[in-house]
């Protein structure tokens, strides 16, 4: 297929339908020829344009990452081989790379792979876009960013720097299988955001809604609806409040965490422990030793984790989502798996081989690589935590003291084992809650605890505020930064180790 | 390389003919061999000329506008070239006031760094590594459950040149191993993690790795049962968890490149850690795993002294960095060939600067052992990190795993991972450093065993099936 040009965001662009139908064949046939039982072929493009404004400088770069891999199964043992480059030719020299590859890994290997049926389809998926970013013109984005960092600036004389970034991504990709499948994605993700720093004696108090934890797969209406200038400047006022506020004290007490804190902790102490590769043992140079993780396949459907109120699930189909897709790396149509039912564990995350190792059906879908060279591996697509019956307000209301922390904060840590039974976080801001109100604000706030206690000690769950955060994850070798979304409102928990650490400063 | 350079060479002239009036570019190659594998199982073999580094970089051009402006687009691929400089021109409409990049200064190569067979390790060669890693690891003791990990080779080109006469480049290689085991008896459980890193493949002793995963663990079994408590304790960190403590602060405080708030930074020429600490920076220290002529701007490495006697004494940075404080850039603009070696699991160790010494002492492992009264012995750390938004006067908290309770001068048996949570600076006032025996290779340091006298125990960490 001919490339054509298009102009957007005033950037020369190659068409994003440029990778080559002939091009898979071409893997999977001489694959095939060689010996492969199973071969999958991936080519993808992805571009990205950032947009950044720093005080009062601008920035703009693009970034071009095209890639394409063949994954083929010969005597029962995978290969696999990569390259930046999509053509023809290095399309068949990958695919005979990857057959030896598997000769080689076969003489090690003591059980044949055996995978999760699925059934082959041609197929093609496209997030659903109102108005297409890269077709909006940079100085328009670079006025509403200079916005951000002006109002943001402005609210008071203690912020002394401000940042403000919109990034667009479109990715191609195309995957055909030996099964039969031929799926063609194109998938848009856009993000905003801005941050406002304040100093005073020498403290440093950073606040705001970070563009790299704020991706969606949505078009430019996206960054119209966070309506980021007048968040800039609240959080310009939050950041000059933070640097005077009290750090926050140590207690055991209720604990209120919103939607963007509330992520984090689904994602490290649900999300990793559910990936199936990662429970096998396979992410083991990377996480350390795990043993048997007490989400063992033994525990599905057994497992107590959390309140009858919480409901956890995988779904990749939910429209916006980070994680949003039609079809993975091995041709699975995007599912909505059940991780936590009625607060009992009752799903995994998987591949077609993990699923099938450890006697589940099928696959959940979530077989992905980043880039089209990089290895697929089990990714969190969007975990979500279903929305409750509370209102927001009620739950503040309806809590007589307690603490109520949100936001991410830039350089704030997070800690946990590497079985993920204990954890401890640090949030961007904390209020103190009495008799149904928020009262005093405090900083560098922290929260400790032991991951199963904890979720059971959920006793309030939000329908509001329903949001989305949408960013990245670091996972495998050689690292790949995956694109992970997570759902969710304001939650209660209650008897919580808040604040403190063990040294008072 | 001359491919490379003629790549480099071409595409500035590009840029100059449709515009620029400066030109920089960087070309990477860069070919990955890797697999992971558990017990005897390669679940992941990967064979790709991929780029490394996030965001990763194939392909840099940075331009300088007629306006002197400054404009840069990236890829992976040599065939996007001629749309790489097009979008870095038009970028540069848009871009920050740059008027020229900076006079060219002559580095002299080194030697030493590219391994032809450790560029040319084939997959049959790592499947076969690996079935002796896993049969050495097996062999130690029944009760070893599962062996698990990492081995892979890299082979990295990298050319970088720019229109005022800069032509540099960098070429090494890299072999890495990284073990983990359990040992099981009934119920209880052990882990050990083992890891080597060399630029010659063939020099790493995959069999002694191997054994010492398995041995700590058979020696860890138990280890859930014996929680220390919180408090005060010595603990005596190996290199590896030496390496992601010291990092925490040398690559946090003392890296203008990587940040440059102000309140992450020490006072220089104050005595601010303990008179035994003396760091440096030499990237043309061959001793180190990412040794290099160039940093990724081309800019010579050299000699840098970070802290003398506890004194910090200098920073490092980048052209931009050194540019905002009227400084000239020390050499140290992040590399794209930084990534390889830095496959732990902690945070803390990241790769600016790349190439820390650590001067080592005076005691060997055994005799920082029997000076202990009361302490811990650590392998490695996990997540270690500051809370908050300074280094000064926060703190840095951190997991352990694989360690050992010190009582009376001995070693007394597993202990369940600790939890800390203490200042850095007050940590490392009082310290005692490891002699020449303990020293290792880790990520981007040269480091000994270092012996914190008092670290704070904030909690155990509770590792124990739910």
């Amino acid at each position: 297929m001919a490339k054509a040009f298009v102009q957007i965001l005033g950037i020369v662009l190659s068409e994003i339908s440029s990778l080559d139908e002939d091009v898979v064949e071409i893997g999977i046939k001489e694959a095939s020829k060689l010996g492969a039982t199973y071969v999958a072929v991936k080519l993808s493009e992805v571009e990205t344009i950032e947009l950044h404004v720093e005080n009062d400088v601008p920035r703009m770069s693009v970034q071009n990452i095209p890639g394409a891999h063949v994954r083929v199964i010969v005597n029962g043992a995978w290969g696999f081989a990569s390259s930046v480059e999509t053509g023809r030719e290095k399309l068949r020299l990958l695919a005979h790379r990857a057959v030896k590859l598997a000769r080689a890994n076969a003489t090690v290997r003591e059980e044949p792979v055996k995978l999760t049926p699925n059934k082959a389809v041609k197929a093609r998926y496209e997030t659903k876009v109102q108005k297409d970013p890269f077709e909006i013109q940079p100085k328009d984005i670079f006025d509403l960013l200079f916005s951000c960092v002006s109002e943001a600036r402005g609210q008071s004389s203690l912020v002394k720097s401000g940042s403000a970034t919109v990034s667009c991504q479109r990715e191609d990709r195309l995957l055909g299988t030996s099964e039969g499948a031929l799926i063609s994605q194109k998938l848009v993700r856009t993000s905003g955001g801005f941050t406002a720093t304040a100093t005073k004696n020498g403290m440093v108090q950073t606040s705001g809604l970070n563009s790299w934890g704020n991706y969606a797969t949505r078009g430019y209406e996206w960054v119209e609806e966070m309506n980021l200038v007048e968040r800039a400047r609240t959080e310009g006022r939050l950041a000059s409040e933070l640097v005077e506020a009290e750090r926050c004290p140590e207690e055991v007490t209720t604990l209120i965490i919103e939607e963007r804190m509330l992520a984090l902790q689904i994602h490290e102490t649900l999300g990793h422990c559910t990936e199936l590769d990662r429970v096998l043992g396979r992410e083991v140079d990377f996480v350390g030793p795990i043993g048997e993780s007490f989400f063992s396949p033994r525990a599905l459907g057994k497992l107590w984790f959390g309140s009858e109120l919480v409901n956890i699930v995988a779904d990749a189909t939910i429209e916006g989502g980070q994680g949003t897709l039609g079809y993975d790396d091995e041709a699975v149509p995007a599912k909505k798996t059940h991780l936590i039912k009625d607060g009992i564990f009752v799903g995994f995350q998987s591949s077609r081989e993990t699923a099938a190792e450890v006697g589940l059906e099928e696959s959940s879908g979530q077989f992905l690589g980043t880039y089209g060279y990089d290895h697929p591996m089990v990714r969190m697509t969007n975990i979500n935590l279903l929305p409750g019956d509370y209102a927001r307000e009620e739950l503040i209301e309806d809590t007589k003291r307690g603490i109520l922390m949100n936001g991410r904060p830039t350089s704030g840590h997070e800690i946990f084992d590497q079985r993920r039974t204990t954890f401890g976080f640090c949030a961007g801001a904390a209020w103190r809650i009495e008799n149904g109100e928020l009262t005093q604000l405090y900083r560098d706030p922290t929260y400790y605890g032991v991951t199963t206690p904890f979720w059971r000690g959920c006793d309030g769950i939000s329908k509001d505020n329903w949001l989305g955060y949408g960013g990245g994850c670091g996972k495998g070798r050689p690292g790949q930064n995956g694109r992970v979304g997570h759902f969710c409102s304001s939650a209660r928990f209650r008897n919580v180790h808040v604040g403190g650490g063990g040294v008072s400063e | 390389m001359n491919s490379l350079h003629q790549f480099a060479q071409e595409t500035i002239q590009k840029a100059l003919d449709i515009g620029a009036i400066q030109a920089q570019v960087l070309a990477n190659q860069t070919r990955i061999g890797m697999a992971r594998f558990n017990n005897k199982a390669i679940h992941q073999n990967v064979d790709g000329e991929r780029p490394t580094g996030t965001p990763p970089i194939g392909i840099r051009v940075m331009v300088i506008n007629k306006a002197g402006r400054l404009g840069s687009a990236s890829s992976t691929g040599p065939k996007e070239m001629a749309k790489c400089v097009k979008d870095a021109l038009r970028c540069s409409q848009h871009g920050p006031e740059l008027h020229s990049f900076p006079e060219p200064k002559k580095a002299t190569p080194l030697s030493g760094l590219y391994f032809e067979d450790t560029a040319e390790l084939s997959a049959e060669e790592r499947a076969e590594c690996i079935n002796r890693v896993v049969d050495a690891a097996r062999g130690v003791d029944g009760r070893v459950s599962f062996v698990g990990g990492l081995l892979s080779n890299i082979a990295s080109e990298t050319a970088i040149a720019n229109s005022l006469g800069l032509n540099v480049e960098h070429a090494y290689t890299g072999g890495h191993l990284i073990v983990t085991a359990v040992g099981k008896e009934g119920v209880r459980e052990g882990s050990g993690y083992a890891r080597r890193s060399s630029r010659n493949f063939y020099s790493l002793d995959l069999e002694g790795a191997a054994k010492d995963a398995a041995c700590d663990s058979i020696s860890t079994i138990g280890y859930q049962n014996n929680l220390v408590p919180a408090g005060r304790r010595e603990v005596i960190l190996k290199p590896e968890a030496a390496a992601e403590y010291l990092g925490t602060i040398t690559q946090q405080a003392l890296s203008v490149a990587r940040l440059s708030r102000t309140a992450d930074k020490v006072p220089l020429d104050k005595q601010v850690f303990s008179e035994e600490l003396t760091v440096v920076d030499n990237g043309r220290d061959t001793r180190t795993l990412l040794a290099s002529a160039v940093d990724g701007e081309g800019t010579p490495k050299r000699f840098l002294s970070l802290v003398n006697h506890g004194v910090p004494e200098n920073r490092c940075y980048d052209h931009a960095s050194a540019k905002r404080e009227r400084r000239e850039s020390t050499g140290h603009a992040p590399p794209p060939w930084g990534e390889f070696f830095f496959t732990g699991t902690g945070s803390g160790q990241t790769y600016l600067p790349t190439n820390q010494i650590v001067e080592p002492g005076d005691s060997t492992l055994d005799e920082m052992i029997a000076d202990t009264k009361d302490g811990v012995l650590v392998t490695r750390l996990r997540c270690p990190g500051s809370n908050g938004h300074t280094i000064l006067p926060d703190t840095i908290r951190a997991d352990t795993q694989e360690c050992w309770r010190i009582r009376n001068g001995k070693i007394a048996g597993p202990a369940n991972y600790i939890r800390f949570t203490d200042s850095l600076v007050r940590t490392l006032k009082d310290i005692v450093l490891g002699d020449k025996s303990t020293v290792k290779a880790v990520g981007s340091f040269l480091i000994p065993a270092i012996k914190l006298n008092s670290l704070y125990i904030s909690q155990p960490s509770l590792v124990m099936r739910q």
